[in-house]
């Protein structure tokens, strides 16, 4: 018998990286592949990220950060446009938000079946240049990168851990 | 004969997205941006599917359903729930509350009227060619 169980964070990590690759594949036809952790990056262009939480027996949030420029073709892919042809950013927040929502809401079915009940935030999104002001070194936090042959993709988790 | 759907969804993106699948078919689109807007649309209106969000603002997908379920007028529209979560418990309350059908996002375009075309007849505006 295992005497210590999987952190929480161990689980939403594996259920996020699962989720954000099928959900890119599969909604957008982008094939991204994990990279090496490290630190956000910073993009003078600027950034989206959309954030989802999770309450209840599990408590959590999932940021996704992407640059302004891949949450255009984020967009566009979303709509069969170009990311020329996406001009509003009203339209890029919502797809974003809606992104962040499939994506979240996946990791949360997963942690249900698995006998942890919670329920999802609606998505809010944040733009501009962002410094996350969690500590690394916290185990609650963990950053999952993401990228294909021109765009990078960031998952930030903040998990409060429940295992006792 | 065409048919109306209230598409009922905060997500703007999620509404053109439903817009842009049923373009080739012969149907009247509806909006609503929460539960509390669609219930009105849909007294309004009395369209002949709901595609209802689960996840919304205002008021959510199952308050809406508690809501249609709970008006004489409306309770016998089939309504058809669009949801980012595919957990068995959600799907178990769905089913208690007499939804007709569930899709999880994200969906193709061509599942989505599959699942329409199973409660409500579409038909296409495509021109018949003649030889």
């Amino acid at each position: 018998m295992n005497a210590h169980p999987q952190p929480l964070i161990d689980k939403v990590e594996a259920l996020a990286g699962e989720s954000v690759e099928r959900t890119f594949k599969e909604m957008l036809g982008i094939h991204l592949h994990p990279g090496d952790p490290g630190t956000i990056p910073s993009d003078p262009e600027g950034q989206i990220v959309g954030s989802v939480g999770f309450v209840g027996d599990a408590n959590g949030v999932v940021h996704l950060y992407a640059s302004e420029h891949f949450a255009r073709v984020i967009t566009g892919r979303m709509l069969g446009l170009s990311e020329d042809e996406v001009q509003r950013d009203d339209i890029v927040n919502d797809a974003m938000g809606e992104l962040s929502n499939v994506i979240v809401g996946q990791v949360k079915s997963r942690l249900c079946d698995g006998g942890l009940s919670c329920t999802l935030t609606l998505p809010s999104i944040m733009r501009g240049g962002h410094r996350s002001d969690d500590d690394p070194d916290d185990p609650g936090h963990r950053l999952i990168r993401f990228h294909d042959r021109q765009h990078r993709l960031v998952v930030e988790l903040a998990i409060q851990d429940e295992q006792h | 004969m065409s048919v109306n759907i209230l598409t009922i969804d905060d997500s703007k993106m999620v509404r053109i997205m439903i817009g842009r699948a049923f373009k080739d078919l012969d149907c009247r689109l509806l909006e609503a941006a929460n539960g509390q807007e669609g219930l009105e649309v849909a007294r309004r209106n009395r369209p002949d599917l709901i595609l209802l969000d689960y996840t919304m603002p205002v008021m959510d997908g199952l308050d809406t359903m508690t809501a249609l379920r709970a008006d004489s007028d409306l309770r016998s529209i089939p309504v058809i729930m669009l949801t980012a979560e595919g957990s068995k418990d959600i799907m178990l309350r769905l089913a208690q509350l007499g939804v007709r059908d569930y899709l999880v996002k994200p969906f193709k375009d061509e599942v989505l009227i599959e699942r329409v075309g199973r409660v409500i007849p579409l038909a296409s505006t495509a021109t018949p060619k003649t030889t």
